[in-house]
């Protein structure tokens, strides 16, 4: 009897899962599920664009509408991968031209991303709708304006924190008249001025935009009349909020913000002038989401727009907030859940805000009690402040704490940071992100080592004393999947005893450390699983085993080694027969 | 250039069982080592809080506009990817460190800047283009119209540090496609800022222009065959 369910059926059941998660799942059953489900899946998420080739991809899933890629490090967000490494978009659109022509939606992070890309997207997916571009180089305004000319079903064209070469705003220019079925634009990353009567004309044949971000070049004045055209917004990215407007043009934008009743997300008000501050308290009691990175006012502003934020669910601020402020936030935004304070000091240090201390993050944890997610950068900390924020928010998922001097101890014991990290592993039992910074020794990481049991992705910077600190990471933390570390004294031994716990992780980047060129040949030999990238300015021919590489990267992959490796990229592949000398290891 | 690493050396040197024996000494060596190295500043003075120097013109030389004393001295070189003294630390994203840079240079006015000012001598100096402390530069490409000529061009103004520079360049751009004798014309220069005011080249110092320029317009007046035929 054939008690297999026809396929038919499965696809039924199976359109009902949606989690791509347990669609891995499902796919692990047997044979007919992983084929049923294969051809079923329409939204696909690669997080390492090495780690499989995209024909591989298109192969397995011929059905896809939505390609999700991430292409370097995280740490290139801090300029710590040169230049010309790799993540380059082209082979994935390439490839997806011609076996996925169906395909709708592309959101790339990290990316190398061309105007030549761009022009192929456009050229090649029909029904292309939605485009995401998150920390992506490479292209140029003039390749937005071929999306916009061509792409006659665009919902979605965001360009998030990328680097444009930016040739002037024409490009806005580009979108057709007959184009009405936009839903989300947000240019806020961009330097040059749009034309506003085609920035006007669009919006008002777009009666389905929810999300409007402007850039700075968007002035005040011109902010009104797109809001009186788009009072449906739910997110709004303001342009520069710093003109001088007359009387009856503050009016008009006050009565424009209080048109706007699905406003939910807040972000832009660049360099806003306190006087304008009142604007918004309109808009303030339905705001889940605020972004004031860029809003440089002092802390008696902020508070007065923050004391009318009752519902607020996210909010980024900068340091300019103040204790004072935090605590404001602690007794108004009882729905708080992310916290990220930014320091407002050009100069890293001496500029800091010094009325921002341990104290303000203690506060928010005391009052919000659904806060999870929190991002802190502080000049200086106390283990007493974190074991009271352990204490409160046992709830908390992720915890990235940067203070901002190197090695700065506990400003009032001068005791390391151990004890306050040991209480936030101990404590908060789902955390699965972590950032630490200061005074760390290698105990700091024994107790992340023996408590941290969920964390998936690990910072750290100018911390530990030895190789032990390596050695609790990999053998302690089960989940651990991003390890990402600078300028700590781990070195090889401690990476090559716990090689194989580097294939149940998608990545491990470690710079200006202490892994020497012979002890990543080594690993390169023992995991041919795992492409072992040597990133260094200096020549590695010549070097000797002992001596220290500038950084390593280090991921699973089933693509083997990539073939479009710069020259400062080493590789074993690349010199096979560069032999391992005399690395002994007990 | 160094970190200021004010480590205590006590309790917590503990040496790795492993027999690779790190006490804090040939760590807090190696650490210098790879700093100095990472931002190549092996000859730098001590006092500058600048890491990377600003790609100058083609021709290398700077200009004597430095003399003025009411302008921003061109001899200080402000990086605007960086913000502190180490690569990448604090762990800000590049479009905050700019517009923190940004408000920072606003706020102060050139003599009285925050920290310690550095007169770097004029040195001819490039942008290495990958190495490790590149960050990616943007261009900054305005749209050039010419009289007459029905094409716009785009050049580059990163890649100019005076008036004198661009105008020249922008000259010999256009003498090369139209019939013009250079010699025997007279080119007028204008340039459109951010706000869209009209400026003439000088009117405000070669630093805020090359910020805020927009867009640059030639106006020529020469004895060439085409123009005679238009007046």
């Amino acid at each position: 009897m054939d008690l297999r369910l026809p396929s038919k059926v499965l696809e039924h059941i199976l359109s009902f899962v949606d989690s791509n998660e347990d669609r891995n799942s499902v796919s692990l059953v047997c044979k007919s599920w992983f084929e049923t489900e294969r051809r079923t899946r329409k939204r696909v998420i690669v997080r390492n664009c090495y780690a499989v080739t995209p024909e591989a991809v298109a192969r397995r899933f011929p059905e896809m509408r939505s390609l999700t890629l991430k292409g370097k490090p995280h740490f290139a967000d801090y300029n710590l991968v040169p230049d010309g490494w790799g993540g380059y978009a082209w082979p994935w659109i390439e490839a997806m031209a011609v076996k996925c022509p169906s395909l709708e939606e592309l959101r790339l992070k990290r990316m190398v991303v061309t105007d030549e890309c761009l022009e192929k997207i456009a050229a090649s997916f029909k029904d292309f709708k939605v485009l995401v571009l998150t920390s992506c180089e490479g292209f140029s305004t003039d390749g937005l304006a071929a999306i916009a000319v061509a792409c006659s079903n665009l919902r979605e064209l965001e360009l998030r924190e990328c680097i444009v070469e930016d040739l002037g705003g024409d490009w806005l220019s580009y979108f057709p008249e007959t184009l009405t079925s936009l839903v989300s634009l947000d240019f806020s990353c961009l330097d040059s001025e749009v034309k506003l009567s085609d920035l006007e004309r669009l919006v008002s044949r777009s009666p389905n935009l929810k999300s409007l971000k402007l850039n700075r070049a968007v002035s005040l004045d011109a902010l009104g009349s797109l809001l009186r055209l788009a009072p449906q917004l739910v997110e709004l990215g303001t342009g520069s909020f710093s003109d001088k407007l007359d009387q009856e043009a503050v009016s008009k934008l006050s009565q424009a913000f209080s048109e706007m009743k699905e406003l939910k997300s807040l972000s832009g008000l660049w360099d806003v002038l306190p006087e304008y501050i009142p604007l918004l308290y309109s808009v303030c009691p339905g705001l889940t989401s605020l972004n004031l990175s860029y809003a440089t006012v002092q802390m008696p502003n902020l508070v007065e727009l923050l004391t009318r934020c009752s519902n607020l669910q996210k909010l980024w601020v900068m340091d300019l907030i103040e204790d004072k402020g935090l605590e404001v936030v602690a007794s108004s935004c009882k729905e708080l859940r992310e916290l990220r304070v930014f320091p407002s000091g050009a100069e890293g240090l001496n500029d800091t805000n010094v009325a921002m201390t341990e104290q303000g993050l203690v506060s928010v944890s005391e009052g919000c009690p659904n806060l999870e997610s929190v991002l802190y950068f502080c000049v200086q900390f106390t283990n007493a402040a974190m074991i009271t924020i352990a204490r409160n928010r046992p709830n908390l998922k992720c915890f990235r704490l940067c203070v901002m001097e190197p090695f700065a101890p506990d400003h009032k014991t001068q005791k390391p940071l151990d004890e306050g990290f040991k209480a936030i592993v101990e404590r908060c039992k789902d955390l699965q992100r972590l950032s630490v910074s200061g005074l760390l020794t290698d105990k700091a990481f024994e107790y992340i080592g023996t408590h941290g049991k969920k964390l998936r992705m690990l910072s750290i910077a100018f911390a530990g004393d030895s190789d032990l600190m390596l050695h609790h990471l990999l053998s302690g933390c089960e989940s651990l999947n991003k390890l990402e570390i600078r300028d700590c004294p781990f070195g090889d031994t401690a990476l090559l005893e716990n090689a194989a716990k580097l294939e149940t992780m998608r990545s491990l980047w470690m710079s200006s450390c202490c892994v020497s060129f012979g002890a990543c040949k080594l690993l390169s030999q023992k995991m041919p699983k795992l492409n072992v990238e040597v990133i260094d300015e200096h020549p590695l021919e010549t070097r000797p085993d002992s001596s220290p590489v500038e950084r390593i990267y280090i991921y699973r992959t089933l693509a083997g080694p990539r073939l479009d490796m710069p020259e400062f990229v080493w590789t074993i592949q690349k010199n096979p027969e560069i032999g391992v000398s005399h690395l002994a290891i007990k | 250039m160094e970190l200021d690493l004010d480590l205590s050396l006590s309790p917590h040197t503990n040496s790795s069982n492993f027999g690779l024996g790190f006490d804090l000494n040939k760590h807090l060596n190696t650490k210098e080592k790879s700093f100095d190295a990472m931002l190549g500043l092996e000859n730098m003075e001590e006092d500058c809080y600048v890491s990377k120097p600003r790609s100058f013109s083609l021709n290398g030389q700077s200009d004597k506009e430095d003399d003025d004393p009411l302008e921003p001295d061109s001899s200080v070189v402000y990086d605007e990817e960086e913000n502190c003294k180490v690569v990448g630390w604090p762990p800000i994203k590049s479009c905050m460190k700019k517009y923190l840079n940004y408000r920072h240079r606003s706020r102060n006015h050139p003599y009285h800047h925050h920290g310690r000012r550095i007169n770097i001598s004029n040195q001819p100096a490039t942008i290495e283009r990958g190495g490790p402390l590149t960050s990616l530069r943007s261009s900054m490409y305005v749209k050039v119209k010419m009289d007459g000529v029905a094409i716009t061009r785009k050049v580059d103004i990163k890649l100019f540090n005076s008036y004198e520079s661009l105008t020249n360049s922008l000259i010999t751009m256009f003498s090369q496609y139209q019939d013009c004798d250079r010699e025997d014309t007279n080119f007028k220069f204008t340039f459109q800022g951010k706000e869209g005011d009209w400026l003439l080249p000088g009117d405000v110092p070669w630093k805020i222009f090359a910020e805020s320029v927009h867009r640059i317009s030639i106006t020529r007046d020469c004895l060439c065959p085409y123009t005679r035929l238009l007046f």
